[in-house]
């Protein structure tokens, strides 16, 4: 059997591309992406107001790196992942897939774009549709893409797929009630790599399975994009998973991102307080660790009332006038980007 | 240490159209008066009916409790008639759920549902249970408790509903609350707040605790011992330390490996390899067998015993006897 | 083949099918079947004038207030009824379900309208509207199917939208998206696969419904014209003997009991047998 999967790692070079190399054009370019929710109201359902669920994101991720996405419920995390396939539509901005602008392309554009980004979801329950055997899952979209034109091609490659993904071949006749979560998520990811895409946005993949088996289903991701020369988009707000799998991570709070760095750099020193309190609430299996933790008084505030100047201020322990009057910018200091008015290196 | 709860060789079994499901088989442990006892392992592994069991909640039928005894203050619960068990519930055991959502009535304000708990254990007038649910709040954390007894569960985030929740819980000043899962749908910044009112609370009113969680570091950070429960046994029990620096069982040591860590260097994830095994076929012999990188022969047909080493320190595992022993594996 | 072996492991669905079958073989084969001619009127076989004669053996149904041999009358209003039942379910279905998933799927302006227009309609008593429509078409067995089909929809179109609604935010409808599926894929192949449960149950479940509604309508003259027999119609006949004849309204309401317990023991099955998740 020839492995289609060996060729498509051979068509962008195999090897691991690291991260932030100067002068080529980034996989991804992300800007100022917006994406109200309307709210209505009234007996005659008006517009009465807007979610700010993404206001003003802008990053970009490099080919072959992973770029993390952190942040708490509510932040946005999974609505800018949303927009950037265009699964809802944005309010504003730019995503720019290879140079190419992906919210703008036609139809026919963005068919073909579809193919080189997909997505992994978070409920392994929720992402395969019940009524579809796990070989029309992933067999599906092949021939609707033509990857495959006959029945037995498209066999052929499901089994391969499923090999990959480290089940057996004859699971493809088998319902996804059939699975257990981690397999469903195994299922998930065949049928988002079959298509041979260059970016995948995982979102929250492993939030929901057991900690065995999340370790399992992280090597996967590692492996695939060894393999495959895949670069991912890592949603979650496990902290440590991001870190663990990202080469460079961004922090969201409350729709915009306050922090963007090297997962290393980040992690260790973060800048922005929003992540070093998000940071030291992780507890760490460890008994005699003790850091100091800095715990956030209060709730997120709605993203439909963001408060004014830095979005963060009202829980913020180092707040002054300053951040409530006036919304900081993401600055570069030192190799890395914070908004906020008193970060320094 | 003086013991409040022992459970001994309990057996909660179901019933099911597919056959017996033993979810918790031969499954014995102590807590202690004040002290807080983490109960880890992963999705069906038996935690979540141990706590149920203990408050009497396993639906019966398709439940059943098969054999042994749960000795709470010198009683043994399973003996108790529901009347006797229901006071005993909410009084002096009390419990915590995954999602207070879904645990707290959404027609009630929360006022109501905590006044309700002590018009029916202290049989308190309706406006000084109110007063006492508002202080129980406050103590919980609550900022503004006085607005807070008024509101429908519906109008306070996650983290409110948790601490209003632990309030119910705490307001009959109960010598154990099981927490099951408590902080697992919050976020960490939120996780981190109740994990300190909970330590707070305990404290201040001296409860023993049973955690219940997937989280080892929620171990780490609130239990003085823990118990790692798979598919439905007790694999290993130890004082807190010797489980994060001395783990026994190959299924411990694995949890820790497969979990990537925030305070070490980055590094290869270790795998547990394989699926939580389902109740209705568990392995032979040692039920970790099949996913055990250590496992021999031995371990697919015999049962290990527990090993004791200490009063809280055992093992069930045929490598660990032999290691233990001064064997080699 | 494994669907049909899943349905037949479902006892009280084959039990249901078999009623079922039975019926419409009835229904075909009636002519040979039944003992006498259905609207022969013989009044020397009542026991007093406008009475209906109780069973005996020459007539093991009796017969109505006119002497007709009630078994005949039965056998040959199986015909009316049941295609009354599955014409009407049939039509009513297919409308209920295109509309429902066309403002299920579209959402927003298009639902609106759609539900507004449905809102409208249920204004109307049905019964007001069905002799409305009725009264201006020649009166006929094919228009009572059409006509009750046209009235009855409605009920399916909310259940189908409201379907709609919460299943197009399932995630794995999303992946459809993100791969490229388009409409017609997602609405066929992810969405009314998994609203199949619902819409079988709400039809077998109206089309007891569509058969008291022919009676009700051929009670006010509106259906199918006397002398021709069905259950409705029977049945309704029977309301003045009801203390003194128990037959006549005992038989025809067993046969149309027996057929909405056996369309739901069938709608049952089928739900099981078409959804891989329950074990049968």
């Amino acid at each position: 059997m020839v492995s289609a999967i060996a060729e498509m790692a051979n068509r962008d070079g195999g090897d691991r591309v690291p991260s932030m190399r100067v002068g080529e054009r980034p996989l991804l370019e992300v800007r100022e992406l917006k994406k109200y929710f309307p709210i209505y109201g009234g007996i005659f359902r008006r517009v009465v107001g807007h979610v700010y669920a993404v206001d003003g994101v802008s990053f970009e991720v490099q080919k072959g790196e992973t770029f993390g996405l952190v942040g708490e419920s509510g932040c946005g995390k999974t609505t800018v992942g949303r927009t950037i396939l265009r699964l809802l539509p944005a309010t504003g901005g730019e995503v720019l897939f290879d140079g190419e602008d992906v919210l703008r392309a036609g139809p026919k554009d963005m068919q073909r774009l579809r193919r080189q980004m997909q997505i992994v979801f978070q409920d392994p329950f929720g992402s395969l549709n019940p009524r579809q055997t796990a070989g029309e899952i992933i067999g599906a979209p092949l021939r609707l893409h033509g990857v495959t034109r006959t029945k037995a091609e498209t066999d052929e490659m499901v089994a391969e797929l499923l090999a990959t993904v480290k089940m057996h071949p004859s699971d493809a006749g088998r319902y996804p009630h059939e699975f257990s979560g981690g397999q469903r998520q195994r299922i998930g990811i065949a049928r988002a790599i079959g298509l041979r895409p260059r970016l995948i946005i995982c979102d929250e993949p492993v939030s929901a399975l057991d900690v065995s088996i999340q370790s399992q289903v992280l090597r996967l991701f590692e492996e695939l994009q060894e393999k495959l020369s895949l670069t991912y988009i890592f949603i979650a707000h496990g902290l440590h998973v991001v870190r663990h799998i990202s080469d460079r991570v961004g922090v969201m709070y409350l729709g915009r991102i306050v922090e963007i760095g090297t997962s290393e750099a980040l992690f260790k020193s973060p800048m922005h307080p929003y992540t070093r309190a998000l940071i030291s609430a992780i507890p760490v299996p460890d008994p005699d660790f003790r850091s100091q933790r800095i715990v956030l008084q209060g709730d997120v505030p709605s993203p439909a009332r963001p408060p004014s100047g830095c979005a963060f201020h009202p829980r913020c322990p180092w707040a002054d006038a300053r951040c409530s009057a006036e919304r900081p910018v993401l600055t570069q200091i030192d190799g890395r980007l914070v908004a906020c008015h008193y970060a320094t290196a | 240490m003086e013991a409040l709860l022992k459970v001994k060789e309990l057996r909660t079994y179901f019933e099911t159209s597919d056959g017996t499901l033993p979810a918790l088989d031969n499954v014995s442990f102590t807590v202690n008066r004040g002290e807080t006892l983490g109960v880890v392992g992963e999705s069906g592994c038996g935690k979540s009916v141990t706590a149920l069991s203990l408050m009497r909640l396993v639906p019966i039928p398709p439940g059943r409790y098969v054999s042994g005894e749960i000795i709470f203050e010198g009683e043994d619960l399973l003996k108790k008639t529901d009347e006797e068990m229901r006071r005993i519930r909410g009084k002096d055991m009390a419990m915590i759920f995954q999602e207070p959502m879904t645990s707290l009535n959404p027609v009630y304000t929360v006022g109501d549902q905590i006044a309700e708990v002590f018009t029916r254990h202290q049989g308190l007038s309706r406006r000084e249970a109110l007063s006492r649910a508002e202080a129980m709040l406050a103590m919980a954390g609550i900022p503004d408790p006085k607005r807070c007894v008024t509101q429908y569960p519906h109008e306070m985030s996650g983290g409110m509903r948790q601490r209003v929740m632990i309030a119910m819980a705490l307001s009959c000043r109960p010598k154990l609350l099981i927490a099951d899962e408590p902080t697992t749908a919050l976020d960490v910044t939120i996780q981190a707040q109740i994990l300190e009112a909970m330590r707070e609370l305990k404290r201040e009113l001296g409860m023993a605790v049973m955690l219940i969680t997937h989280d080892l570091g929620v171990v780490a950070e609130m239990a003085d011992r823990a118990i790692v429960m798979y598919a439905g046994k007790i694999v290993e029990e130890a004082p807190v330390r010797d489980l994060f620096h001395a783990p026994l069982h190959p299924y411990t040591i694995g949890l820790h490996e497969c979990v990537p860590r925030i305070d070490k260097p980055r590094g290869e994830l270790a795998v547990i390899d394989g699926v939580v095994p389902s109740p209705l076929s568990f392995p032979s012999g040692c039920r970790f067998h099949t996913r055990c990188r250590f496992a021999k022969d031995i371990c697919s047909t015999e049962e290990p015993t527990t090993t004791v080493l200490g009063e809280y320190r055992k093992v069930s595992c045929h490598r660990a006897a032999t290691m233990v022993g001064g064997g080699e594996w | 083949m494994k669907r049909v072996r899943r349905f037949m492991k479902h006892k009280l669905g084959v039990i249901g099918l078999a009623i079922l079958v039975f019926f419409g073989l009835v229904a075909i084969f009636a002519p040979y079947i039944a003992p006498y001619d259905p609207n022969e009127i013989d009044t020397s076989r009542l026991p007093s004038p406008g009475m209906p004669a109780p069973p005996s053996k020459d007539h093991p149904w009796g017969t109505d207030d006119l002497g007709r041999d009630y078994l005949s009358r039965a056998i040959y209003g199986a015909r009316i009824s049941m295609s009354v039942g599955f014409v009407s379910m049939g039509v009513s279905t297919i409308i209920g379900v295109t509309v429902g998933s066309i403002a299920g799927y579209f959402g927003g302006q298009v639902d609106n309208i759609i539900m507004r227009f449905i809102d409208v309609l249920l204004c109307f008593p049905t019964f007001f509207l069905l002799l409305t429509i009725q009264a201006t078409l020649k009166p006929s067995l094919y228009n009572v199917m059409i006509v009750v089909g046209l009235t009855s929809w409605m009920g399916m179109a909310r259940m189908v939208r409201a379907e709609f609604l919460s299943l197009r935010e399932r995630e794995y409808v999303e992946a459809a998206r993100a791969l490229g599926f388009g409409g017609l894929n997602i609405i066929f192949k992810q969405i009314l696969p998994n609203a199949l449960g619902p819409i079988i149950v709400s039809t077998t479940m109206g089309i007891p419904g569509a058969i008291l509604m022919e009676s009700a309508l051929s009670f006010m003259g509106l259906g199918t014209q006397p002398p021709t027999a069905s259950w409705g119609s029977m049945l309704s006949r029977a309301q003045v003997y009801l203390r003194t004849s128990w037959w006549v309204a005992f038989y025809p309401g067993l046969l149309i009991a027996l057929t909405v317990l056996a369309f739901n023991f069938v709608g049952d099955a089928l739900r099981d047998a078409l959804d891989p998740r329950t074990r049968v």
